[in-house]
């Protein structure tokens, strides 16, 4: 996959970076990771991790029955851990290109600011 | 996260019926569950944010939107097809037919844009191209309707279908920026189509009357240009299939092709009598333009729903949830067959409406063949419908008789709307002095090649499979008295007129009798 990870996948990826979590708990993270930025829905947690699945991105983990509800716990696979790791790197090198030439912008007198 | 009202979670439940049967089973508690933790202590009302999530979520997962794979990459490839062979129909037909022959058409509006968009595409202007890609369709689609206001005619409904099928898979599969070779491909390619379809269709001969001319032959042999880009591309996805490399893509894309290029046929015997339709009247089954696009678009769906439920083995096997192992199980069921026992009665109703004036009090009476034949597709129909009934109301769950009723009555008012539809386009578009109600019933009565080919396609499977004996008795003689009437009928109706079949209608049966006939049933990657 050669595209940038759509922000929502990359934070549902980087949640699940450290270990397994059920559907709640990659809601509450993405949004605590994004800083309330994203709060994503059921449905459309749902549908990102059905085709995170289906790319082999993540895997389910194990089936848990907490109060009597099943909860699966979603782990990402290695496949998914490459990826994100790229995407993490490709953001990376991308905001240091842009503080850099900020840097420069700062130094160097603005046009139209003489 | 303190006690919340079971209301709460019955309301997400109604919720949840926005998705298939299947999925819910296998998320539906999860979904659920994670609603509830997420739900505000004390609330009994769903969000109208919940509602619009799952909804949408919902409905996507119903049109399965996210599973079809190889759809994208096969538009991506059909897509430059598509435009090179629309403006190269589009070039051939304006030269030929409207310069040429000297016919005057609102046709070249649409022409003239689908050129544009083929050489924006080739300049590199991949972006412009979409966008004229669009125009073009749009104009094709308006043509029939801006017509009346001008002292042209409009151009044939198969030129408009065929250019705006056309138009649908290139406008969602072009991608800018296109590689050299694409560029290359539809400028080099566009011309090569106009150049041969315009050989293929000057080679006939003028028809007798100027006006047939853009019917027959032009019909079936333009469409056997489009019947070489479909086969270029099946031959690809066959070797790629024989070899064991991923083919989906060029599956996708012959399919994609082969719609609107189903479409263009039939080789008729109409060109003897001189008008549209003139030698065939007579003809019982009568196997007209009709019945081609209806026949092809049927042969299409088999593939396609073949291409959807054939799932790749690498997806399959990295796949945890089992959720579709049933594919269509739920969509394609119990609901799409009362439709189409709906269907059925309502078409049967309609063509009796037609018909039973015919039988009385028209001026000549009807020919007894076309009287036999419009009167034994009726009653097959009904009975036909009748035996799926019987069948299906045995499987019925107690609380769903409702919603079956519903899908009948659904399918019966859609079938006579269509059938009603068709019999005032051969009425010429007028709803008064119906000129040939004998003839009216008879083209409607094509109509019926869709019901039967559902029947059929549904009774086949558990008819053949090996598990059949262990059905109850009455439940597999109703199986297989629909299998057989679906398929004496579609057989009367198609076979004795294979060789005026449009030739990618061929093509396309050829194939699939190859993949059902090969000795190993290949998988698809």
């Amino acid at each position: 996959m050669t595209t940038p990870l759509q922000e929502p996948t990359f934070l549902i990826l980087a949640v699940l970076a450290d270990g397994p979590r059920h559907g709640y708990a990659v809601i509450q993270e993405v949004s605590a990771l994004s800083g309330g930025r994203v709060q994503l829905r059921p449905g459309t947690l749902y549908g990102a991790l059905d085709r995170l699945a289906d790319q082999g991105l993540i895997t389910v983990d194990r089936e848990e029955v907490v109060d009597g509800r099943l909860r699966r716990y979603y782990g990402l696979t290695d496949d998914g851990a490459d990826l994100l790791a790229a995407d993490a790197e490709r953001l990376t090198s991308n905001a240091a290109a842009a503080m850099s030439r900020l840097r420069r912008r700062s130094a160097a007198a603005r046009p139209g600011q003489a | 996260m303190t006690a919340r009202p079971p209301r709460l979670e019955r309301r997400y439940q109604l919720l949840l019926r926005a998705y298939p049967r299947a999925y819910r089973a296998e998320r539906g508690e999860e979904i659920v569950g994670v609603l509830l933790d997420l739900a505000r202590p004390g609330q009994s009302w769903p969000t109208p944010a919940d509602v619009a999530d799952l909804v949408g979520s919902g409905l996507r997962q119903r049109l399965r939107l996210p599973i079809v794979d190889g759809l994208a990459a096969g538009l991506r490839l059909a897509a430059p097809v598509a435009l090179a062979l629309a403006a190269g129909l589009s070039a051939c037909l304006w030269a030929w037919l409207e310069v040429v022959t000297g016919l005057h058409t609102t046709g070249p509006v649409a022409y003239a844009a689908w050129l544009a968009a083929a050489v924006a595409y080739a300049l590199g202007r991949a972006g412009a191209a979409r966008t004229l890609v669009v125009v073009a369709a749009t104009t094709a689609l308006a043509l029939p309707a801006a017509a009346p206001l001008t002292d042209l005619d409009r151009p044939p409904l198969w030129v408009t279908m065929v250019l705006a099928a056309f138009g649908v898979i290139a406008a969602a599969g072009l991608r800018a920026p296109a590689s050299a070779d694409e560029r290359l491909g539809v400028g080099a390619g566009t011309p090569i189509i106009a150049v041969c379809a315009t050989a293929l269709v000057a080679t006939a001969g003028l028809p007798p009357g100027p006006a047939t001319a853009y019917y027959q032959p032009t019909l079936a042999r333009v469409g056997l240009v489009v019947a070489v880009a479909v086969a270029v591309h099946a031959a690809i996805a066959g070797v790629r299939l024989i070899s064991g490399r991923p083919a989906r893509a060029w599956l996708w894309a012959t399919v994609l092709l082969a719609v609107p290029g189903g479409w263009l046929g039939q080789f008729g015997d109409q060109v003897a009598a001189g008008v549209p339709g003139g030698a065939a009247v007579d003809v019982a089954p009568h196997f007209g333009r009709l019945a081609q696009v209806l026949l092809a678009t049927c042969v299409v769906g088999v593939v396609i729903a073949w291409l959807v439920r054939a799932e790749s083995p690498v997806r399959a096997g990295r796949r945890q949830a089992p959720r579709r192992a049933t594919p269509g199980a739920d969509r394609a069921g119990g609901g799409a067959l009362w439709l189409t026992i709906g269907a059925a009665l309502g078409l049967a109703a309609t063509i009796a409406a037609f018909a039973l004036p015919a039988y009385l009090a028209y001026a000549t009476p009807m020919p007894l063949p076309r009287a036999g034949y419009v009167s034994a597709t009726i009653a097959l129909l009904v009975a036909t419908a009748l035996a799926r009934t019987v069948v299906d109301a045995r499987t019925l769950a107690p609380g769903r008789w409702a919603r079956a009723a519903l899908m009948v009555a659904a399918g019966a008012v859609a079938a006579a709307c269509v059938g009603w539809l068709v019999a005032v386009y051969d009425n010429k578009w007028t709803l008064t002095g119906w000129a040939h109600p004998d003839l009216t019933a008879n083209l409607v009565t094509t109509l019926a090649l869709v019901p039967f080919a559902l029947f059929a396609l549904d009774a086949a499977p558990s008819v053949l499979r090996s598990s059949a004996s262990a059905r109850p008795v009455l439940e597999r003689t109703l199986g297989l008295w629909t299998l057989l009437a679906s398929a004496a009928w579609l057989s009367y109706t198609t076979v004795p007129h294979l060789l005026s079949w449009g030739p990618v209608l061929l093509l396309l049966v050829a194939g699939l009798l190859a993949v059902t006939l090969a000795p190993r049933r290949p998988t698809v990657n």
